[in-house]
Order: structure tokens, then sequence, then C-alpha cells
């Protein structure tokens, strides 16, 4: 809640939690562009899984809330149909695990097509999908496959972390023209922080500088936002000052943001809830690598989940999850270089 | 040459130029109390123009140092106590230097002799404790973080001269390059004043005379192409190396171009020590001396030129760079310049100008052909010769030039 914000957001907020936030989006969006649409697993009656549509169906009716069966193939490839077909659609697959059923609709139609019809038609379309680990989902339900996707051409990758993003990200998303995926974190939902009155203005494809700091960038993005904030804090007791990176878009990434940081900090860690191996951390690492390796004091540092399925346990999950202790234990180690 | 300078038990600022009268010791290189090998570098001597990095010519010890670190001091001035180890018997130092000895090892030096060439028997009239440095300095291969590397290449900081166990960060560089930054501006303009004081003199005093002439590289340049077509990259040897090995050679043959003027006269010099204008990155130039260039071959003064222009660059001359160079080059083939007319280095009485090769029209046995052709200008001090010595030394460079590589 007390988190530091480099960019304020306009002048008037009120403080909501991220589901606040994003049902307001999507109530937002459906009275303002008769196009948009919801559909998805149990988002009417039931109420959304994880509540963000809760009392959207009285509100908007079943035209504009549709409840679907469960296969993603099928709806996503609704979804398309609707986009290509002059609608603007928000497809909720209930957590990413389930995109993988609708992999071929989003990686061979929807990324490709604006591609292979030489620029005649695209696909605006937005998916919504909750992602991530530590509720004790197990295995199955607590993928981070954010960096996966944003591997996709074609394909926007998002990833809000704060509450104002959760409010602001979707009406632009739904506003570009190709799709878009949005990766809510499922530990956020409940978490509140400042939203803004009016669109703050920042473009979804910026990253943002959460917390100042001249020691080390710390560049992370979703659900381990909080985790490098209160990783901030206890390093700023030891008095190493940390800034860090909300990276909010996965594809495309803002290398200018990550680099300018680096530049001044000489050192980088990377924090991902992906799986380490070819992950988006590894990309990060690379660009700076490429672009800025003689800013550098010291290898980047990355702090991943353990390259497990995920634990159902609950130490076990806290223990492959990225933490606090294992973000300052690799902040230490970019600094004891030298 | 600092052996006068040692003839007591005393270590004093040596005079690094001609016109130098004044140097600060910025750094020692060596602890008080450890043997010091003839050749060592013992001492980081700043001067108006450069950092020189000072050597001893015989073993000795230091015992005490007899300045601050950045005291201002005049040529000649006692900067530290010092004591002979060598030779053993005898008891007292003695009173002169010691002769050329370089088989007499001293008890506590390593391997004193194995980095000093003997002076060679053919050289009667070389001055007896001339001898090369140690070779490889004593660089230990320093661990860079990639930022250091940069600010190091940046800043013109040696690594090398950061003292640390471990790795070199960009910081340790930075704050290095900070604690000389106040200075290096102060140090632009000491250099501008001392380029402008010693320029001012020369075209005061020396009545200078100018010839240009084309040099007709097109052969010289294919063979090196040969040359170097099955050597390694850093093993080339470039065009101006080639020519400043005919340089040298040219200046042998034509002694009245090589030498000083003295205030009673000519006074020719016994080698040809060539100086070699180098341009710094920061602004201004420096001259530094490559000893007995007329024994070179022509990798042998690609090695060189490259050493010394690093050093310079670096900021960072060693006393030998300093010597008095009896003739000098300047070249500005790397510049696009056509023509350059040099100035001269008193006192010395020659400077020759080298333009940039280019290919362009010549007539070879009535017919237009594209040559690769290179202006050569000299500069004369009238006191010491006169345009035929000009013409012929040119001559004489084109004649050699035809032998190289």
């Amino acid at each position: 809640m007390s988190t530091t914000t480099t960019d304020t957001p306009a002048a008037t907020t009120t403080t909501m939690t991220c589901r606040e936030a994003m049902r307001a989006a999507l109530d937002d969006a459906l009275r303002t562009d008769d196009r948009v649409f919801v559909m998805g697993e149990d988002v009417g009656r039931y109420g959304g899984c994880f509540a963000v549509t809760t009392g959207m169906l009285d509100d908007h009716g079943e035209r504009r809330i549709r409840d679907t069966p469960l296969s993603e193939s099928a709806f996503v490839g609704a979804g398309i149909g609707a986009a290509v077909g002059g609608l603007r659609p928000i497809v909720e697959i209930m957590t990413v695990n389930f995109s993988l059923l609708a992999l071929d609709q989003i990686m061979n139609t929807a990324a490709t097509l604006r591609h292979m019809s030489g620029g005649q038609m695209g696909v605006p379309m937005v998916i919504r999908t909750t992602t991530g680990g530590g509720r004790q989902l197990a295995a199955q339900h607590s993928h981070s496959l954010d960096g996966w996707f944003a591997h996709i051409p074609g394909i926007k990758v998002l990833t809000p972390a704060t509450a104002d993003d959760f409010r602001w990200m979707l009406g632009r998303a739904l506003a570009d023209p190709d799709p878009v995926m949005i990766f809510e974190h499922g530990g956020l939902y409940g978490t509140s922080g400042p939203v803004s009155a009016h669109d703050p203005g920042i473009g979804n494809e910026t990253a943002v500088v959460r917390r100042s700091g001249t020691d080390v960038t710390i560049a992370t993005y979703g659900g381990t936002l909080p985790v490098c904030l209160e990783a901030a804090e206890d390093l700023e007791r030891a008095g190493i000052s940390a800034e860090i990176i909300d990276l909010r878009s996965l594809r495309p990434l803002d290398d200018a943001t990550i680099m300018e940081s680096v530049t001044r900090t000489h050192r980088i860690v990377v924090v991902d809830e992906g799986w380490r191996s070819g992950s988006i951390s590894a990309e990060i690492a690379s660009r700076v690598a490429e672009q800025a390796l003689f800013e550098l004091e010291a290898p980047p540092g990355r702090v991943c989940t353990a390259e497990v399925p995920l634990p159902y346990p609950k130490h076990l999950e806290l223990a492959a999850l990225p933490s606090v202790d294992r973000i300052v234990a690799a902040v230490r180690s970019t600094l004891e270089v030298g | 040459m600092g052996t006068s300078l040692q003839t007591d038990d005393l270590f004093r600022m040596p005079a690094l130029g001609a016109d130098m009268t004044e140097g600060r010791v910025l750094e020692w290189l060596v602890e008080l109390g450890e043997p010091v090998e003839r050749g060592q570098l013992v001492a980081v001597v700043e001067t108006d123009k450069s950092d020189i990095e000072i050597e001893v010519f015989e073993p000795c010890v230091f015992d005490e140092h007899l300045v601050e670190i950045g005291e201002l001091v005049d040529i000649g001035t006692p900067i530290a106590r010092i004591t002979r180890t060598e030779p053993a018997m005898g008891g007292s130092p003695p009173a002169t230097p010691t002769a050329p000895s370089p088989s007499a090892p001293s008890p506590s030096a390593a391997s004193p002799s194995a980095s000093v060439p003997p002076t060679p028997a053919s050289a009667p009239t070389l001055p007896p404790t001339v001898g090369a440095p140690p070779s490889g300095t004593t660089t230990s291969a320093a661990r860079l973080t990639p930022r250091a590397r940069r600010l190091a290449r940046e800043r013109g900081i040696d690594p090398a001269t950061l003292a640390t166990d471990g790795v070199v960060t960009g910081d340790m560089v930075a704050a290095a390059a900070s604690d000389r930054t106040p200075e290096s501006a102060d140090r632009a303009t000491t250099m501008r004043r001392a380029i402008a004081s010693l320029m001012e003199r020369s075209w005061a005093e020396i009545p200078h005379y100018h010839t240009v002439s084309r040099l007709d590289l097109t052969d010289l340049a294919a063979r090196l192409e040969t040359y170097n077509a099955d050597r390694p990259v850093a093993d080339r040897v470039v065009l101006a190396a080639a020519v400043n090995v005919a340089i040298t050679q040219a200046a042998a043959a034509t002694p009245e171009m090589n030498g000083w003027w003295r205030p009673d006269g000519f006074e020719p010099s016994a080698s040809v020590d060539l100086g070699v204008v180098v341009s710094l990155r920061t602004g201004g130039v420096v001259l530094p001396t490559i000893e007995h260039a007329d024994r070179l071959d022509v990798e042998q003064m690609m090695a060189a030129m490259r050493d010394v222009v690093g050093r310079a660059r670096r900021g960072r001359l060693r006393e030998r760079d300093a010597r008095p160079a009896s003739i000098s080059v300047t070249n500005m083939g790397d510049l696009g310049t056509d023509v350059v007319l040099g100035i001269i280095h008193p006192p010395q009485v020659t400077m020759v100008g080298l333009g940039t090769p280019r290919r362009e029209p010549a007539v070879v046995d009535d017919t237009v052909v594209p040559r690769l052709m290179m202006q050569t200008s000299i500069a004369g001090d009238h006191r010491a010769h006169d345009g035929l010595a000009a013409a012929r030394f040119v001559r004489r460079l084109a004649q050699e030039l035809e032998h190289l590589p």
C-alpha cells in the first residue's frame, strides 16, 4: 500500500483493490464502447472465478457478459472471429494453464492474421488471464507463462502490477488494433493501491521506475513487484539503495528504461516468477549485455522460480518462488564484485 | 640520462626533456627498503606535458623520500635518499656511477641482468648506462569489470596503477580519474602553455626552410601487403612504420640534419633517436623519442611506435621516451592532410612531415597511371643545413623505401 511510486497517478486518486480496479476498467469499457463484450468460463452467473466480474451480468446483460462452454480453443477462436468482424472482445481465460488449450488460436491465428492477410485484417482482441503461483493451487494452476507468450511476435503481453495499471491498461489494450494479452497475477487481486480518476497517460508499453535507487536495478513485473519492493526496504536498512523497475509490458520490452537505469546503477538483478531457463529474465540479461555491457560492474543476477512443477505444500511452494531473501542475496552478490 | 643525478646517495629530480625545469613526484613505484634493480621503474613524475615513469640505472635501495607526493621541485632537487647495492665489495658505495656491469648480480635482486641486454660492443659511442627497462613491466593481469574497462579506456587510467586484490571496479577507476580531473583540466592548460612557449621559441629563433616532395609508395605498399599477408593482424606492419625506418636510414646518411643546434653551433648525433609527434585525444601533442631508431627493422619500428604512442596517449611516458630526439617526424597521414610543413622542435634541426598517401595520377614512362603518392616535407633549420641537404635526404629516403620491408 505504501509503495513508493515515482510516477504519481493523476492528482485525484482513490484507493481500491486490483480486483475492483479491473472491474471498474471492464465496466468503463462496456459503457463507453458498444463493440466491447466479455466472455469466458463462469464470468457471468458465477461472477468470475476470481470474482472480477461479480455483478456485471446484472449491469450489462447476457449479450455483453457471456458464459462460455469449457472449451478454450472454441471461445478464443470465437473471440478472434468477433474481433475480425468488428467487435472488441475481452476474452477471459480462467487461469493461464488453460491458455495452452487455446494456444493454436492465440499463436497460429490471432498473432499471425495481420501478417498472413497482408495487413487486410487484424485481431483487436484482449485476452485476460490469471497467472502465477503462491496460492496453493498446485502444479497445474500456478504457472507463470507470461514470458513464454512474450516470445510470440504479433501479440502484446502486459503484466499489470499496481491497482492503477489494473484500472487503466485495459482501455488502452482495447484501443490496440492487434491482440493483447493481460496477465493478472492471482496474488495481486486482493492488494490495493491508489487509482487515478483519469487515465494517467502512461502508455502500456513503458516500464516505470517504482522506486528510485542508486546501487542496483531490480527489474521485475506483475506478482513479484511487491516482493521486490519489500526486498528494497530490507536492502535500504542495510544501506543498499535499490531501484525498482516495473516492466509492465513483456512484449514489447522497454529497453530504454532498463538501460537508462543500469547506466546509473551499474548492476542489475531480474526477478521473474517464470522458470529460469529460456525466460524473460534471460532475455533481459541478454539485452543488458548487448546494450549496456560496459556499464556493468557485475554480472546480471536473476531470481526465478525453481525449475520444478510448483509444489502444493505451502512451505515448498514458497521455497520455490522468488522471495525477499533470495532477492536480497542476489543483490548482495552483485555488490560483492570488487 | 639520469646517471649524473645519482652520483651521490641522493636520487634527484631528473630532467625529462629539454624544456623541463621542474616536476613533481606523483607516485612512488617501489617500497622503501626494497631492493631495486637497474632499469626498474621507481616513480611517476609529472611534467608540464606528461606523466613520466622514471627508472634507476643502478641496483639500489630507496631509504627515504625527500619530497612530498605532488610537491613541485626544480630539476636536480634530491627526491630520495638511496643506498647502492652494487658492487658488493669495497664496503662504501662508489663516488661515481658504476660503469655497465651487467654481470655483477646483486645478491638480493632476482634476475637483474636477464632483462638488461649488455651494451653492444659495436656501439662504443653509446652512453654506458643505456639499457632497456624490464620488458614486460610489472603489470599484473588485473581483472576489470566491463564498466571499469570502459572508464579506464575513456579516461586514460592505467588499471594496473589501481592497487586491489580483487576486481577493479568502475568506481575505482572513476575515483582515480577524478583525482586527476581538476589537475588534468590544468594539465590541458599547462600543456598548451608548454607547447606555446616551445613553438614560439622555435619560430622566433629558427630560420626555417621547407621543401615538399612526392614519394611514390605504390611498390612499397604492394610489398607490405605480401609481407603482412600471412601475419596475424596484431603483427602487421603499417606504411608509416616502413616510412619511419627509411627516415632513420636517411637521417643516418645525412648527419648534418641529425643532431642539435647548440649556442656554439651544430652538434651531430651519434645515433638516430627519432621523435614522433603524437597528438593526444585530450588535446595537445607530445614528442616521445624512439631511441636508436636506425637499428630497428620495420617490425621493431612498428612495435616501438605502438608502445610509445600507447604510453603517450595513456599519459604515462617513461623516462626513456623523454630523452632528446635527434630528428623528428610528424605524420598526418591518418587525418587526410595532404601536406604538413613542420615546426622544428628545438634544439633539433629537422622535422619531417608526412601527408596522406593517396592514389593519384602520376606520369610513369610517358603514361599517366594511378600511383600511391605521399607528399613529404622537410622543415630544416637553415643555420644547420641547406635545401641541398633536404634534397639528398629525401632522395635517400626514396632509395631506402625500395628495400623495405
